[in-house]
């Protein structure tokens, strides 16, 4: 199985039976070496994995991770290092399915669903990069990029504030039973405010029948639900200034509050921090590593999850006032005319664009959500983008590289779209993102000179003469910047489809119209 | 020449296009998880659409981003995706169950 992130249409779409439709990627291969040394953990190769490729210039491309050293690492480590490929801008990541995976699956009850997947011996790939585990040390992602890599050792004796451990990353039963053995019988520091997401019921329930829970309490530990709650800034924002160490996947700019400094390391590395106060190469702890061992069965209760009825046709929907119904967007109009509303730089995420945290409760009500576009870059924003759009402007965004990179969160298209924004003008995209884009009718143009950029400003009144007619037979694009009386072109490399689907105004109408 | 597993995984879903690196492909899909803060909207969408039953073999929808309670909005969210997911065959993770993240390692990233 491969599992792609998307955003919330291409899903709806999907669920009705539709084809996904994705660039076909290259694929990279990480061939993985030896093993990894006491006190290095899962977390640690995949922040070296953001080390070696960095945050931009990997889109279209899967990480295929195989060799030896993959052989020497359990499901959940494998799911750390898998889940954080997102986070380089990947298509997806994936292992092979062998028979680490076949005894995980026997644990949870699911023997039967396994299946063997391996890479044919002669199979070529478009790069092949070796790492060898047993040379990775300790590291750790400084704010505000996961791809800002340092050794803990470099940034050791920093005072630490707060320490996260869990949320989608490292919530696994064998990352919290090693903090439990890491940290029994100890207190955490007066000046560290310790909390844990575990990963899921299952996970805490394990923990508790283990009595490694009971540990966790007496070291100190604020335990949460099973969420992701941290990770997005709902809840436990830390203190003005913080140095919050977490072993989630993302620590964007105003990501967990305005002013926090979020480092991402291994629940290791998270773990002597709880004790020590400070930053700490855990191997500095003079204690041995407790090796915890996958159990060969979990403890296992799926009533949590619920099944579809027997007589759907009875089943009312039940909407409450925040439910909104999503917004339409009229066609792609014949001329795009209107306002640079707002030019931003590079590496602008989906958390830049529309805010997580204390704004997350609007989802399901885009006209209040869109309120709070862009509100930690420039909160004036969203004021002029709804004078431009009721005097009849287009909205414009230019923005740098990597534009849309991070979280999914299709609402970043979304938002925009109701606020009358027609065009995205950047150096590069993220690759979901700029799906997104054009399920909502919103067209993502790239620079056809990266040094065009500079020409261009907020406030610039901009023209793109017979869009419709250039999409439609795929013609080449010129930007009229009638401030600066200058001309430039764009790039746009869309399929037939994706350009249908723009000139429709968006997937919703396209799908509907079909 | 051989195949990677992205080669092998892909073609065995090809409803459109070949594998060829940078070109558009459609695949069929099997599964799909989603999730309560993208996943709202995701099936008003699906219902604009005029949907009657998701088509997928599975499709599960975890609620485990908006569990702050502080007002009525995120309940009511959830209230939404309860009978929506009874109403059209999708299996649904209640909130407290924990979810995209390590339930039974069904790999998602997604917020």
């Amino acid at each position: 199985m491969i599992a792609i992130g998307a955003g919330g249409l291409d899903i709806a779409v999907a669920m009705g039976g539709e084809p996904f439709y994705l660039t076909c990627p290259k694929v990279t291969k990480i061939n993985l070496k030896g093993k990894l040394k006491p006190w290095v953990s899962a977390k640690d190769i995949v922040l070296k994995v953001l080390e070696i490729f960095t945050t931009k210039g990997n889109v279209g491309t899967v990480f295929e991770y195989g060799g030896e050293g993959a052989k020497t690492l359990s499901v959940p480590e494998r799911a750390t290092i898998t889940n954080m490929g997102a986070e380089c801008g990947v298509t997806t990541s994936v292992f092979p399915s062998d028979e680490i995976t076949k005894q995980f699956l026997k644990a949870q009850g699911r023997e039967g669903d396994w299946v063997e997947v391996n890479a044919d011996e002669d199979a070529e790939y478009d790069r092949v990069v070796d790492i060898d585990l047993s040379e990775i040390v300790p590291l750790v992602a400084y704010p505000h990029s996961p791809g800002n890599i340092k050794t803990v050792k470099e940034l050791s004796g920093m005072t630490v504030n707060q320490v996260c451990i869990g949320s989608c990353t490292n919530s696994s039963y064998k990352d919290l039973m090693t903090v439990a053995k890491i940290l029994k019988g100890k207190k955490a520091h007066p000046s560290v405010s310790f909390v844990i997401s575990p990963g899921s019921k299952q996970v805490l329930e394990n923990l508790a029948r283990e009595g490694a829970l009971a540990d966790l309490y007496s070291t100190g530990a604020r335990i949460t639900e099973a969420v992701c709650g941290f990770c997005i800034g709902n809840s436990q924002s830390p203190q003005t200034d913080a140095v919050s160490i977490r072993t989630s996947n993302r620590n964007f700019f105003g990501r967990s509050g305005k002013s926090a400094n979020l480092y991402l390391t291994s629940p290791e590395t998270a773990a002597a921090a709880v004790i020590t106060g400070k930053m700490t190469d855990p191997r500095d702890l003079g204690m041995d590593y407790p090796r915890v061992d996958m159990p060969k069965k979990f403890y296992i209760d799926d009533s949590m999850i619920l099944l579809p009825s027997d007589t759907p046709e009875q089943v009312q929907i039940y909407r409450g006032p925040n439910i909104g119904e999503p917004p339409s967007n009229p066609p792609m109009p014949a001329n795009i005319s209107g306002i640079v509303t707002i030019k931003v730089g590079d590496k602008i995420t989906t958390d830049h664009i529309i805010p997580a945290g204390s704004r997350m409760k609007y989802r399901s009500n885009v006209p209040k959500y869109s309120e709070f576009v862009f509100e930690i870059v420039d909160d004036t924003f969203y004021k002029r983008a709804v004078e431009y759009r009721d005097k009849g402007k287009h909205n414009i965004i230019v923005g740098g590289l990597s534009y849309g990179q991070g979280s999914s969160r299709e609402h970043a298209a979304l938002c925009p779209m109701f606020l009358g924004v027609k065009a995205v003008i950047a150096k590069s995209f993220e690759r979901i993102h700029s799906a997104n884009l054009i399920n909502f009718g919103i067209i993502p143009l790239t620079f056809k000179t990266e040094s065009d950029y500079e020409g261009i400003d907020s406030g610039d009144e901009i023209q793109i003469p017979n869009i419709r007619k250039a999409l439609s037979k795929n013609e080449p694009l010129i930007i009229k910047n009638l401030t600066k009386k200058k001309n430039f072109e764009v790039n746009y490399e869309l399929s037939e489809r994706q350009r249908n689907i723009l000139l429709a105004g968006g997937m919703l109408t396209y799908i509907k119209n079909k | 020449m051989g195949k990677s597993i992205t080669q092998k995984m892909l073609e065995e879903h090809l409803v459109d296009g070949k594998f060829e690196p940078g070109k558009e492909i459609a695949i069929k899909i099997d599964q799909t998880l989603t999730q309560d803060a993208t996943g709202t909207m995701a099936y008003l969408q699906f219902e604009a659409m005029g949907m009657t039953k998701v088509k997928t073999e599975l499709s599960v929808s975890y609620i485990d981003h908006n569990t702050i309670q502080v007002d009525f909005e995120n309940a009511d969210d959830h209230r939404y995706l309860q009978s929506i997911a009874s109403k059209y065959g999708i299996l649904l993770s209640r909130a407290g169950n924990g979810g995209l993240t390590v339930i039974r390692q069904l790999q998602a990233d997604w917020e």
